[in-house]
């Protein structure tokens, strides 16, 4: 499903130079769960970005379902990404003006589902995520865990074929972000692809396959244990 | 997708309520405005247009060419003209003259109303829209003494009962014959009349209109539809010169629409000015006033844009493209345009029965007229766009990388024009402030310049017929009267004398000198009575019954004239007689002081005045009124009684400038209000961002004073050089508009300090009330929340 090969980030100042992706080879196949694990500012967040398609790369190809949407147009990658791709955020980033069930539904007003078939997504969801009693409140007045169960329930209800997790639990007691990684794994076992950024190895050995980087590069990919 | 939109953007105005009352609050007003200006324009504008044939119709004017090269352009023609122009000029269809009359008495019974009506052709109600409700338009005015009157004066006469075929009596002296009652004719029109009279009657009785000497008629003329002005202007140039031995006399056309608006000629030719300049003045107003809404609009938007940052990053991971935040930024523009409409609608709605009366019209909001409701929508969605789409583009561009990481763009650019835009708005402001001011100062200094006569508890008293043939008598009873110090009356008022001829002769005249002097017919003492003083000889006066040949003339007539001192006893020839110069007067102003000093002769003709100037001591003026009115009625008991002071009438004389003056004092204030209120938000959001450095600044040691500096100086150094930005095109423009005057204030500097200082100083209070909160804020508080 996804192939980098070379794939580097640059950011460039008036001074200062900092590669935050040096050349780096990925390959995640449809229906694996990957995680990404390093120390800050290894460049996991923006490897993350770039194969989300919200950063472009400053080099490198990248390869999503055989098609080359590196050097894509914003407007041509936005396309890509609002069929194929949901993100779930450490911070949820749900917005504050619109209730929990206006959250959901977002996503889908780009897509142009039309109003029933919104009403009957956002409604199974809000059942799944056990948290149709919210559906009218705004994010501010709900719990952390609720908060990002809406979230991935936004990543989720355009049925994307792959879902980018930047830190899902990082604001999470654990609890919470047990809930979080059961849904996730439940979405992985139905088919989606999960490609997640933790510093949690509790967290990353939800998934199958663990992508270890340090500055900029990939430095080990290991299954996990019960894979192996 | 829009419902979204509506949703989002009402949940923002609620929850900033102080960016939301700051941004509606500023587009009411500014649509307010704008609205209200193009109402008042859109009347301005619409006069003599609801004519069917109003696009044929042209009023005849007269440009006459003196021997110094001067061009006065008028609109008074012979009173034969109208018929030869219908003789000798075929594309004429209609052909209508109308004398100047004004208010008089109209008797039913023994009823009596003073109406204003005109003495007009037969053509005149073919070719203008008046309709008649009852009469015929063909043959209502073709009869001798038949009058037209309007519904009315028909229910204020005839209440209930039929007006058709009554006889009512005109100024006292003649019978009429009700032929016809016409509609009421509208406010939107240069015509003001509830009554005409078949002008035939005006000829027979007026000798001097039959003369092609004599000018003081109008003339209107329809064209027929193939017809091409300017041959038609060529074909009437030389009409009078072919009729008369004035062979200084070009007449060409005025359309219908323009003699309202266009009225200011020079050298022959409108060159713009009249009250079409006030139109393009407030138009220019509107415009500026909405823009500096606008400009609050973008600046707050932008400013804002961090608080946005998220959303808009969030909706584009989600999948929306830039087009579409474009889209939902404008939509959201939008619904607070319609917002701020309605606002201003409801505002205007409040304002109008007061705009009304101050301007003198009779404007109302049109909810009938579908045209109305598609410009409002029109001017709704420019203002939406104007205001919305640079923030639009710039919150739209937003990368959503940055903004989820909270790192927003750090360049200048948006900072750099939000900057830009706040000088452009005090700029604009400072601009308004500096004319208000200069336009207050010229109005107080044409209202209070020493005109050389004595203003304050002088009387005007018109006399009718009936006083006026027995003024000899009047005036002595009028002086009996006590708390009357002099009496005397001149033919029009001491505010406006209007004669003017070129046929005036002294000895030393070149022949072809045919200078134009103002002359007027006075009773004896009128300079004492005025408090004119007399520079050499003395006032007419009933002791010397010779004085009816002589003549006064003011210093500028000397001038003029060329005459060597002693003036006194040198001859002079003109209106019909031949006497001396008996004295001259000190220069005063007779007329506007729009109008330069004109030279003056008196001559004392005592049939050929109508108007009584009584001089009143400071006793009980109700009780010496009332005793004037006495002696009035005495000699004409059926007329009312009509007096004005002196001191009023002048004013009235500066009545459009005065409303003017006060109209642009308000969009002033308004303009700095807006201006205030964008910096209000602008510093609001300034406190509000800087909440963490203003609290690390107190825990190190900086005063309240300090901080309220530090937020204070980079709003207060914008408007600094809004204000010196604009001040040179202040001076500019306040320069040419008093060119036009030909007395006039000059500009001083301290106006420009005033007005600097005026809005520096508002502009510091408004950043203040902010600033002064922040500063005052325990920055534990503000610590602790980071």
């Amino acid at each position: 499903m996804i192939k980098t090969v070379k794939l580097a980030k640059v950011y460039r100042t008036e001074e200062v130079e900092t590669t935050a992706l040096n050349e780096v080879d990925v390959d995640i196949k449809e229906g694996e769960f990957v995680s990404v694990m390093g120390p800050s500012g290894c460049g996991k967040s923006t490897l993350l970005n770039v194969l989300g398609m919200i950063d472009s790369p400053s080099s490198g190809d990248y390869f999503f379902n055989g098609e080359e949407v590196g050097r894509l147009s914003e407007r041509k990658r936005s396309n890509v990404r609002k069929h194929n791709l949901g993100f779930v955020f450490q911070s949820f980033n749900l917005i504050d003006e619109l209730t929990v069930y206006e959250n959901i539904e977002l996503p889908m007003l780009y897509t142009k589902v039309a109003s029933a078939e919104r009403k009957k997504r956002v409604e199974e969801l809000l059942e799944g995520m056990n948290i149709m009693h919210r559906r009218n409140h705004f994010p501010q007045q709900l719990s952390g865990g609720q908060q990002q169960r809406v979230a991935v329930a936004r990543a989720i209800v355009n049925r994307p074929k792959l879902i980018l997790a930047d830190e899902p639990t990082g604001n999470l007691d654990s609890a919470n972000g047990d809930e979080v990684m059961k849904i996730l794994s439940q979405l992985n076992s139905e088919g989606t692809t999960i490609l997640m950024v933790t510093h949690s190895q509790y967290c990353a050995e939800f998934g199958n396959r663990i992508i270890r980087m340090l500055d900029g590069q990939v430095v080990t990919e290991n299954l996990v244990k019960q894979y192996l | 997708m829009f419902r979204n939109f509506i949703k989002v953007t009402f949940r923002n105005l609620l929850k900033y309520k102080t960016f939301s009352a700051v941004n509606l609050l500023g587009l009411s007003v500014g649509l307010g405005c704008f609205l209200l200006i193009g109402l008042w324009i859109k009347d301005e504008t619409s006069y003599d247009k609801f004519h069917e044939f109003g696009p044929r119709i042209y009023r005849v004017m007269e440009n006459q060419t003196h021997s110094n090269g001067e061009i006065a352009t008028q609109a008074e023609v012979p009173g034969l003209l109208g018929e030869a122009l219908k003789n000798e000029v075929p594309e004429l269809v209609y052909v209508s003259s109308m004398d100047w009359w004004t208010n008089t008495l109209i008797s039913y019974d023994n009823q009596s109303v003073k109406e204003e009506g005109r003495y007009v052709g037969e053509d005149f109600l073919k070719m203008f829209s008046f309709p008649l409700l009852k009469g015929n338009k063909e043959s209502a005015l073709s009869r001798p003494n038949t009058i037209v009157i309007s519904q009315r004066l028909a229910n204020k006469l005839f209440p209930g009962a039929e007006p058709m075929g009554k006889v009512l009596r005109v100024a006292n002296f003649s019978n009429f014959e009700v032929t016809g009652v016409m509609a009421d004719i509208p406010s939107n029109t240069v015509f003001k009349f509830d009554f005409l009279l078949p002008y035939k009657e005006f000829i027979q009785r007026n000798a001097w209109a039959q003369q092609w000497n004599n000018n003081g008629l109008h003339t209107y003329v329809m064209l027929n539809e193939n017809a091409d002005i300017q041959s038609v202007n060529q074909k009437i140039k030389n009409i009078v010169r072919q009729h008369s031995d004035q062979d200084n006399v070009d007449l060409f056309l005025q359309p219908l629409t323009d003699i309202y608006l266009k009225t200011d000629f020079k050298n022959g030719v409108y060159q713009g000015g009249g009250r079409m300049e006030y139109v393009r003045l407030f138009g220019i107003i509107g415009l500026l006033v909405l823009l500096l809404a606008c400009i609050n609009f973008m600046n707050l938007s932008t400013a804002r844009a961090t608080v946005r940052a998220r959303e808009v990053g969030v909706k584009k991971v989600v999948g929306a493209g830039k087009r579409a935040l474009i889209f939902q930024f404008n939509a959201e523009a939008l619904l607070f345009c319609l917002l701020a409409a309605a606002m201003a609608v409801l505002a205007i709605e409040v304002v109008l029965p007061a705009f009304n009366q101050f301007t003198g019209k009779t404007i109302r909001l049109l909810y009938d007229d579908p045209g109305a409701w598609f410009t409002l929508s029109g001017i709704v969605l420019l203002t939406s766009l104007l205001a919305g789409t640079y923030p639009a583009f710039v919150l739209s561009a937003f990368r959503p990388v940055a903004v989820l990481k909270g790192q927003f763009d750090k360049t200048q650019r948006g900072v750099l024009l939000r900057k830009l835009l706040v000088v452009s708005q005090f700029g604009v402001a400072i601009f308004m402030v500096v004319s208000m001011l200069v336009v207050q100062q010229q109005l107080n200094y044409l209202q209070n310049k020493t005109l050389g006569y004595e203003r304050e508890r002088l009387l005007f008293v018109t006399m009718n017929h009936e006083i006026q043939s027995k003024y000899a008598t009047f005036s002595s009873d009028l002086k009996n009267v006590p708390g009357v110090q002099a009496v005397s009356a001149s033919h029009s008022p001491l505010t406006g004398f209007i004669n003017a001829s070129g046929n005036f002769a002294w000895a030393g005249k070149n022949p072809e000198d045919d200078r134009m002097f103002v002359y007027e017919n006075v009773a004896p003492d009128y300079l004492s009575t005025i408090g004119a003083p007399l520079l050499e000889g003395r006032d007419f006066s009933t002791e010397h019954p010779g004085d009816s040949a002589n003549f006064i003339v003011n210093e500028l007539a000397v001038t003029e004239m060329g005459l060597k001192a002693p003036v006194v006893g040198q001859r002079l020839k003109g209106w019909g007689k031949e006497g001396q110069i008996i004295g001259v007067v000190k220069d005063f102003h007779f007329t506007s002081l729009k109008e330069k000093l004109q030279p003056l002769i008196l001559t004392m003709n005592s049939p050929y005045v109508w108007t009584a100037s009584v001089r009143i001591d400071s006793r009980n003026t109700a009780e010496v009124l009332s005793n004037i009115e006495n002696v009035c009625k005495k000699y004409s008991p059926v007329y009312p009684f009509e007096y004005e002071f002196a001191d009023i009438a002048y004013d009235e004389l500066y009545k459009s400038e005065s409303i003017i003056s006060r109209l642009a004092s308000l969009f002033a204030i308004l303009a700095v209000f807006i201006s205030c209120l964008g910096l209000f938000g602008l510093a609001t959001f300034t406190a509000e961002r800087r909440v963490k450095e203003i609290g690390v600044r107190k825990v190190l040691g900086a005063t309240a004073g300090n901080i309220v500096g530090l937020l204070s100086q980079d709003y207060l150094k914008l408007v600094l050089t809004g204000i010196l930005l604009a001040a040179p095109l202040a001076w500019w423009a306040t320069r040419q508009w008093l060119s036009d005057f030909p007395y006039r204030i000059e500009l001083s500097w301290w106006v420009f300090a005033l007005a600097g200082l005026l809005v520096m100083g508002i502009s510091f209070l408004t950043i203040s009330f902010q600033s002064v909160k922040a500063a005052l804020a325990n920055p534990v508080r503000s610590l602790r929340s980071e």
